[in-house]
């Protein structure tokens, strides 16, 4: 399975590239007032705005260098197809040894708060899912809901 | 003893004076006092007289508050058989009625002894006042009505008399208490005086010894402190050599004051004799040196004479150096006039060295300029290696996502996956070169500014060295010119010297001339010596005489 292997703070994520839309060079972001710490800011793709939301975590200050992407993924909310962005360091694909997620997810023992931990060459990492880190409760604050909503595409 | 004769006397006699005189004016005092008291005392001749007097007229007339009158008048009434003769008795008896009541008025008011008042005024007066009584109710009726004298001496006897027995026993006793009470009084009397006799000799006394200590005491206050002073001042008079001691002054009174001024006035004295010491031992000091010193420029003198000798032995000496001295100048002045014409050589060497000086400035200033031209371009360079690693950055990204449009695409997209994969392998080998190219430009910016730094410093040289030719240049301009001004100057010395072996015969002249002079001034500064140890002489002798003072500091 190929994924997409980016750093979050000292924290390496791989996410599957099924989930993915697109990956954009570091772009200005428009910040709305009063937002919450997790929302960096919006911007307009093709034609629509986009939010992008920071993960921080204790050890993980923002940081602004000439590496930084935002990996994009798209939701069905509302009946419309949403794009959010998400804030990543020197992003980069690799091919992974399992089938998909789920064999990766029986072969992996451990589980952390991104998803499951696993090693390769460079040290240990964690495969995660999209829906995990994007929960419902930023969507619902991010698209206010009308109507029911369907999983990543 | 007048008061002329009263100055003449010391301060202790006239303090003895005084007090005798206090004694003799108390005693005195006292003898008449006693006197006046033996005249007036109680049973004293004057007031044996008084009671004499009253005596006689108590003894000769009827006592007004004793009725034994008014008695015998009822006796005599009742006797009387004449009509006229009753009534004027009558009358009698009714005066003596009317007296009796005033006097008793009398006493009563004042009358303050109060057993004799009871007897008196009380005891005897109820039988008094019964007595009238019964005359005027009994008797006096009967009378008139012409009763027979048995009657009436009957009625006398059983009515009358009982309140006279009474009223005389009263007055028996009031007699009785007043001749006590003048004994008492008496006795009282003596008393009183013997009392207030001792009183004033006891007062007397204590007056007597006060007023003598008083005496003692200011007459000791003057009669000490005037002694110290007039012994004091009595050594000083007689001339007394120690001035550092001081009379003892204790009292701030007139005799305390006197005693201070006396104190100032020999401090005066001492702080005056200080002073000419140190006056007299400076002027000794100088004497001695003014003596010395006048010694010491006679022997100068002598110096001075044979100094003259000598000095015109050597003027002819110089005399005959000038000559050679002209010879020599001349020969010096041929030699500077060659030293001017080397000096002009070496200047225009110098001007050539500086214009080549300026020449290398010039091609230093090129090379920095040129330097400054290769920095420019290698920052030209950077902006383009900048590029290539935005390019390769935007390659990077497109490669993986066209990945991962492939891997999306499954099994149709493998292909391209690989495609997508090598291109990304191109972006990261070109970042790597960017990254070399960038670090040679960098190391050859820094090599550029370290060029520049050292052109600009050698140039900075170049410059100085550039002035300094300058500078020997303008200075060996300025030796030249000495040189030349030297030479004519030499020729003035020449004619100097000339003029000077000239002038060195009538310094000779003038030194004979000075030769005698100075025999004279030798005689004067002898007579001189001599005054001053004159002078040393007269000033050993003033200190011997002021130390013979004994002065403090």
């Amino acid at each position: 399975m190929l994924v997409l292997m980016c750093s979050v703070g000292t924290d390496r994520l791989a996410i599957p590239v099924q989930s993915v839309t697109e990956v954009i060079p570091r772009v200005e972001l428009h910040a709305p007032l009063n937002s919450p710490d997790w929302l960096a800011g919006h911007f307009v793709y093709r034609g629509h705005p986009a939010p992008v939301v920071v993960l921080t975590t204790a050890m993980n200050q923002a940081t602004n260098r000439l590496s930084d992407r935002i990996i994009l993924t798209s939701f069905s909310i509302n009946s419309h197809t949403e794009i959010v962005g998400l804030m990543v360091n020197g992003a980069t694909t690799q091919e992974l040894p399992y089938a998909d997620a789920d064999a990766a997810g029986r072969d992996g023992s451990m589980k952390s708060q991104w998803g499951t931990i696993l090693l390769d060459a460079s040290g240990m990492f964690h495969l995660v899912d999209l829906t995990t880190i994007l929960r419902p409760e930023m969507l619902d604050i991010l698209f206010p809901p009308t109507e029911g909503r369907e999983g990543p595409q | 003893m007048s008061i002329s004769s009263l100055s003449n006397l010391s301060f202790r006699g006239r303090m003895w004076l005084l007090l005798a005189a206090f004694l003799v004016g108390y005693v005195s005092l006292h003898v008449m006092n006693q006197q006046m008291v033996q005249a007036v005392q109680v049973n004293g001749p004057l007031y044996d007289r008084i009671v004499e007097g009253k005596d006689i007229v108590a003894d000769i007339l009827p006592p007004p508050e004793y009725i034994i009158e008014s008695y015998l008048v009822v006796l005599q009434l009742v006797q009387e058989t004449d009509a006229e003769q009753r009534q004027a008795l009558i009358q009698r008896f009714q005066a003596l009625q009317m007296e009796y009541d005033v006097r008793h008025k009398f006493w009563e008011e004042t009358l303050k002894d109060e057993k004799i008042r009871k007897t008196l005024v009380v005891d005897s007066f109820l039988p008094a006042k019964e007595f009238y009584d019964a005359v005027n109710r009994t008797v006096i009726p009967a009378v008139k009505e012409g009763k027979p004298d048995d009657e009436l001496l009957q009625l006398v006897r059983s009515e009358v008399q009982p309140k006279y027995d009474q009223h005389r026993k009263a007055i028996d006793e009031t007699v009785a208490l007043s001749n006590q009470r003048i004994k008492d009084d008496e006795a009282a009397g003596k008393n009183t005086i013997r009392w207030w006799f001792t009183m004033q000799v006891v007062v007397g006394a204590a007056l007597l010894i006060l007023v003598g200590s008083i005496s003692f005491a200011i007459g000791r206050g003057i009669v000490v402190p005037t002694t110290l002073m007039i012994n004091r001042v009595q050594d000083m008079a007689e001339g007394a050599a120690d001035l550092t001691k001081r009379i003892q002054v204790t009292s701030t009174d007139e005799v305390g004051q006197l005693g201070n001024l006396i104190n100032a006035l020999i401090q005066k004295i001492h702080d005056l004799v200080v002073r000419v010491r140190v006056s007299t031992i400076e002027l000794h000091s100088t004497s001695t040196e003014i003596a010395a010193a006048s010694s010491e420029q006679s022997n100068t003198m002598t110096n001075f004479n044979a100094s003259t000798s000598q000095i015109a032995a050597a003027v002819k000496e110089i005399t005959a150096s000038g000559q050679e001295l002209v010879r020599t100048m001349d020969d010096v002045q041929s030699r500077a006039t060659g030293a001017s014409a080397l000096a002009d050589a070496g200047r225009s060497g110098l001007l050539g060295m500086e214009e080549s000086m300026h020449r290398l400035g010039d091609a230093t200033n090129s090379i920095s300029s040129k330097l400054g031209t290769i920095r420019d371009k290698a920052s030209g360079i950077n902006m383009v290696v900048t590029t290539i690693t935005k390019v390769a950055d935007q390659t990077n990204l497109l490669s993986i996502n066209a990945a991962i449009e492939a891997e999306k695409a499954g099994e149709s997209g493998r292909g391209f996956l690989v495609v997508a994969r090598e291109i990304r392998r191109l972006a990261d080998q070109t970042a790597v070169a960017t990254l070399d190219i960038e670090q040679m430009v960098r190391h050859m910016q820094s090599a550029v500014s370290a060029g520049v730094m050292e052109m600009d410093k050698f140039s900075q040289e170049v410059r100085m060295c550039s002035g300094k030719v300058s500078e020997i240049s303008g200075q060996m301009a300025q030796v030249i010119e000495q040189v030349q001004i030297v030479s004519e100057r030499f020729q003035n010395v020449n004619d100097a010297m000339r003029q000077q072996s000239a002038g060195a015969r009538q310094i000779d002249e003038a030194m004979q001339q000075l030769m005698t002079g100075c025999k004279q001034v030798t005689s004067t500064v002898r007579d001189f010596t001599a005054a001053a140890t004159n002078l040393r002489e007269a000033a050993q002798g003033l200190h011997q005489e002021v130390g013979r003072f004994t002065v403090s500091g």
